[in-house]
Formats: C-alpha cells, sequence, structure tokens
C-alpha cells in the first residue's frame, strides 16, 4: 500500500442531527489551515456552504457480500471518490458529513474494502458531535451509540447549554463507551482543526501513540494495600456489604511501600481473570498465585484465617472497597494498617449496550493461539466489535506488533523493535455487549 | 486467517484493466465509476477470496458482479462471460 502521506486524508463527520455538523464544517472550510478540502456532504438543508468541492450525495448501503457485515460499504462514496480522484490537483483533503442517522460502520469499511480507494485515501479519523442538551433524548438510537463507539474524537458541543456537573456525567459516560476516543468540549463547534484533522485515529503508525486515557486499565479490583506481615496467622474480617461475596487475593511483593504495591498489581489483575476458589467464612486463604473468593452471608462478622509461611512483604487486593464491607486484616496485636493503599476507580459502570474492554498484560503472546482465538472472536463478535485497536508482543518477533480494526476487518503489522522496553500487550475493544471477564481470559490464554 | 499475515493489495493497474473490461463488457461509458476489488472474507458462509465488482448506483440501480478468484487470476473471457451471465445485488 503507498504511504499514507501519499494518499489523501479523509476525516468523517458523524453526529445527530442538530449536533453541529454543519456549523463544524462551515469553521474546517474557513478555518486557515492551508488545506484545500473537498467536502462530501450527506446532510442536506441545515446551513449553507460556499464552497466549489462540495458534492451532495445521498447514502447508499452496499453490500459487497449479501449479508456481510464487513462487506457493507458506502455505494455513494465508493462513485464520488472515484469521481473525486480524478480531480485530485483541486485538493489535498476530504471532510465527508454523514446524515444523523448513519452508521459509520459502512463509512469507515469502505477505506478499507475497495482496493482503490484504500490505495490513493486514507481515512485519518472520525469525528463525532454530541449534543450536550440532548443526546439524553437518543440515548437509545442504535445511530448515536454507533457514532460515539466508532469515534476517534468526540466533540462535547453546545456545553454552554447544560450545567457543568451534567457536563462531567454526560463526558464520564461517554468515556465508559469509548475510552479510546479524545474528548473535546465545544461551544458552537468550535474547535483548533489540529485535534480535529490529521488525527491518525486509523493509521498504524501512529498506533503507538500513548493516550493515557486509551491505556488507563480498569481493574478487577477496588482495592490494594501493602502490609509487612511476620509468619504465622492472621484474621480477615468482613462485616455485612453490598454483596453476598468478594473475591480477593495476597500475593507476595518485594517492598511493603508504593513500589511494591504496583509491583505486585498486575499479578493481581491476572489472577482476577482466574477461577475462584470459594472460601466459607471459617475458611483460610495463603499467599499464593490463586484467586479467592469469600462467601460473605448476612449477618455479623465473617472471619477468614490469612495464613503466612514466610515473613515479608504481602498485597492484598479486594473486589470491593474495604470500607463497604468493614474489612480488614487482623493481626495478634489488632487490626492492622497497610503501609501503603490505592483505591482504584471501579469499572466503569456501563448503562449503554456500548462500552469499551481495555486490556493490558505483561508477557509474550503465542501467534498461533493468538490467530485461533482473534480468528474466532471477530467470526462470532465482529458485528458486535466496533472498533479495536493495540500493540502486541509476540514471541519470537523482536519487534512490536501493532494493529487496529473495524468490524472483522484487521489491519496490522510489525512496528519498531522491543529493544530494552518491558515487552507487554496493550489493547482495547470498543464494542457492543461487550464480555470484560470473556475478553480479558481469552487474550490471557493466549500467552506463551 | 491469519494476523500476521501482510496483505498485499492487487496494484492500480491490475484493477484499471479489470475496470476497462468491464466497462467494455456493460456497455459503461468509459469514466463510468466502478469498484473492483479483491475481498478475503473470514465470514464463514464467505469464500476465502473473490473478487467483486461493484457498478454503484442509486438504491436498486447498483449492480454488484462477483468471481471466485483472486483479482489477478480475473480473465477478460471472465469478465466477458459474468457479462453474459447478468448480475447480482
Amino acid at each position: 500500500m503507498p504511504a499514507t502521506q501519499d494518499r489523501v486524508p479523509v476525516t468523517v463527520l458523524t453526529g445527530f442531527l442538530g449536533s453541529g455538523k454543519t456549523t463544524l464544517l462551515n469553521h474546517i472550510l474557513t478555518a486557515n489551515h492551508g488545506k484545500r478540502i473537498a467536502v462530501i456532504e450527506n446532510e442536506f438543508g441545515e446551513v449553507g456552504i460556499d464552497q466549489d468541492l462540495v458534492i451532495n450525495a445521498e447514502e447508499e448501503i452496499f453490500e459487497m457480500n449479501n449479508g456481510c457485515i464487513c462487506c457493507t460499504v458506502r455505494g455513494d462514496l465508493i462513485r464520488i471518490l472515484g469521481n473525486l480522484m480524478k480531480r485530485k490537483d483541486k485538493f489535498d483533503y476530504i471532510v465527508v458529513e454523514t446524515t444523523g442517522m448513519a452508521d459509520p460502520g459502512p463509512v469507515a469499511q469502505t477505506f478499507f474494502v475497495d482496493d482503490e480507494i484504500g490505495q490513493k485515501t486514507a481515512l485519518d479519523g472520525i469525528v463525532t458531535l454530541v449534543d450536550a442538551k440532548h443526546v439524553h433524548e437518543h440515548w437509545d438510537s442504535d445511530e448515536v451509540q454507533a457514532q460515539i463507539a466508532f469515534a476517534d474524537v468526540l466533540l462535547l458541543n453546545k456545553t454552554d447549554l447544560v450545567t457543568p456537573a451534567e457536563l462531567d456525567a454526560l463526558e464520564a459516560k461517554i468515556k465508559g463507551m469509548n475510552a479510546a476516543a479524545r474528548v473535546y468540549r465545544t461551544r458552537n463547534s468550535v474547535v483548533e482543526m489540529d485535534r480535529i484533522l490529521n488525527v491518525g485515529g486509523f493509521n498504524l503508525d501512529r498506533a503507538l501513540d500513548v493516550d493515557p486515557q486509551f491505556l488507563e486499565p480498569e481493574y478487577p479490583f477496588e482495592w490494594g494495600g501493602v502490609y509487612s506481615l511476620a509468619a504465622g496467622t492472621y484474621e480477615f474480617v468482613c462485616g455485612d456489604g453490598p454483596d453476598p461475596a468478594m473475591a480477593v487475593a495476597l500475593v507476595p511483593c518485594p517492598s511493603a511501600d508504593e513500589t511494591g504495591r504496583k509491583a505486585a498489581e498486575q499479578a493481581a489483575v491476572l489472577l482476577f481473570s482466574d477461577e475462584a476458589l470459594a472460601v466459607p467464612p471459617g475458611g483460610a486463604l495463603e499467599p499464593a498465585q490463586r484467586l479467592y473468593q469469600l462467601e460473605l452471608p448476612e449477618g455479623g462478622e465473617k472471619r477468614f484465617k490469612v495464613k503466612v509461611p514466610a515473613a515479608g512483604a504481602h498485597a492484598l487486593f479486594t473486589e470491593h472497597g474495604p470500607d463497604e464491607f468493614g474489612a480488614r486484616l487482623v493481626g495478634p496485636s489488632g487490626a492492622l494498617d497497610p503501609t501503603a493503599a490505592h483505591e482504584y476507580k471501579p469499572d466503569h459502570e456501563h448503562d449503554e449496550e456500548v462500552s469499551s474492554v481495555g486490556i493490558t498484560i505483561p508477557g509474550d503472546l503465542d501467534a498461533d493461539k493468538l490467530n485461533a482465538w482473534m480468528s474466532q472472536l471477530l467470526q462470532t463478535r465482529g458485528t458486535d466489535i466496533y472498533r479495536m485497536k493495540g500493540v502486541l508482543s509476540v514471541k519470537g518477533n523482536p519487534n512490536r506488533f501493532v494493529f487496529q480494526g473495524v468490524h472483522m476487518l484487521f489491519d496490522g503489522r510489525d512496528d519498531r523493535p522491543w529493544g530494552n522496553s518491558p515487552r507487554s500487550n496493550k489493547l482495547i475493544f470498543i464494542g457492543r455487549n461487550l464480555n470484560r471477564e470473556e475478553l480479558n481470559a481469552g487474550f490471557r490464554a493466549c500467552l506463551a | 486467517m491469519n494476523l500476521f499475515a501482510n496483505r498485499t493489495r492487487p496494484n492500480l493497474e491490475l484493477i484499471e484493466r479489470v475496470k476497462e473490461w468491464v466497462r467494455g463488457a456493460l456497455g459503461l461509458p468509459p469514466d463510468a465509476p466502478l469498484s473492483v476489488t479483491e475481498l478475503r472474507c473470514d465470514e464463514p458462509e464467505c469464500p476465502p477470496v473473490e473478487t467483486v465488482i461493484a457498478v454503484p448506483g442509486p438504491p436498486g440501480a447498483a449492480r454488484l458482479h462477483k468471481l471466485p478468484k483472486a483479482l489477478a487470476e480475473v480473465t477478460h473471457f471472465d469478465v466477458l462471460a459474468l457479462a453474459a451471465r447478468g448480475t447480482h445485488g
């Protein structure tokens, strides 16, 4: 494929009717960015755009393979882009404005499925405008959810019409749905052009760009604390809480401080994707590479023995905050305070069907296992997976493997060498009805 | 499916050659937009590789032709035979 810089970049604007797409388009066309922009417009009648290279089109969904979602493309784009490319000297950037009801899937797929378009243009990113005031009326809409899920950039627009608290709540909700997108707050669709153009959302060269939000893992536990323990028997005591059970893991760590806690974190993440051993009150747990599920029947305090065979630093990770259960680790002289502790943000509360699942796991992957798992996943769940991207460490490969995908379409290649950097895997899925535990367990099973 | 296989797209000359055959066979104007694409699909019911020739048009008027082979293997005769057989989609 020709290098990205030889292809004409394309930005797709999506957003529900009235969210401000046409206003944004006018800003793009009048901003001083030095680009000559061709516009393919599917939305009619909002604001007139005075521009030569504006092409109106009616959306045509086109199935290249009957019923196969990954081969569903936009016929109008194939036709118009094909014609535009004959006037390639007249512009150097393309913006596609979709209708409020458009599904971004076929739009994005057009750039990956059609060979000629794929070689002459490069989908740069999907920018979705969200009407901060009125989006709540449309949460049930599949289109609104898909437009948010597919976005590389989300503009929370019309922020002047809502309170700061409402805006914070909306942003949190949207980040829960699409944790990989960059989110900006805007009024009247005003935004710096470099935030929406040339963002490299589908560019594998930029898959390694570290977006803290993208890489911030969601931990399967809410609390972790480290203790310096002498050999002996302790008790983990729990009162009643919001759940009749709680998963815990106790792992040895190098030091009873913040560094030790951080060092134990990844091991705990792996343990929390394991099957848990049920422990009734009075049962025992010990520092081990395993996950325990403490049974917490209602009524009174539940006591669990904690057997520590050798003195040293130990990290305790609990599924819920200990405060919720009045939980504490008790030694011979009473309750123990951790020497370092951290409250993890709980998994996002996903009221929506659309959510993001981020996975961060150190180590190398077995190429065959990964191939088999990913193929199966895309065949069975590809319809529900809108976007995915990540960086993988494959055993025997000295280079990082970067990938991105839209539904069943997968695009990946080797990137720069790992060198002395610790090898690890970071990936994110954005989709509908994603099963976090299943994805974590499936991916973990691909480790070499 | 092999995630690590680098898929090389057919070169544009090959695509343009087939497009010319299609325009000729279907009696389309020389600048008629067409999509000629080699699809490799992992859906169980799809063939592993096929060349899809799409003639975009307004809803109902779009045409789709398929050849169960890689683009590089498509011959002028294939296209003529396909045009004679009719369309799908």
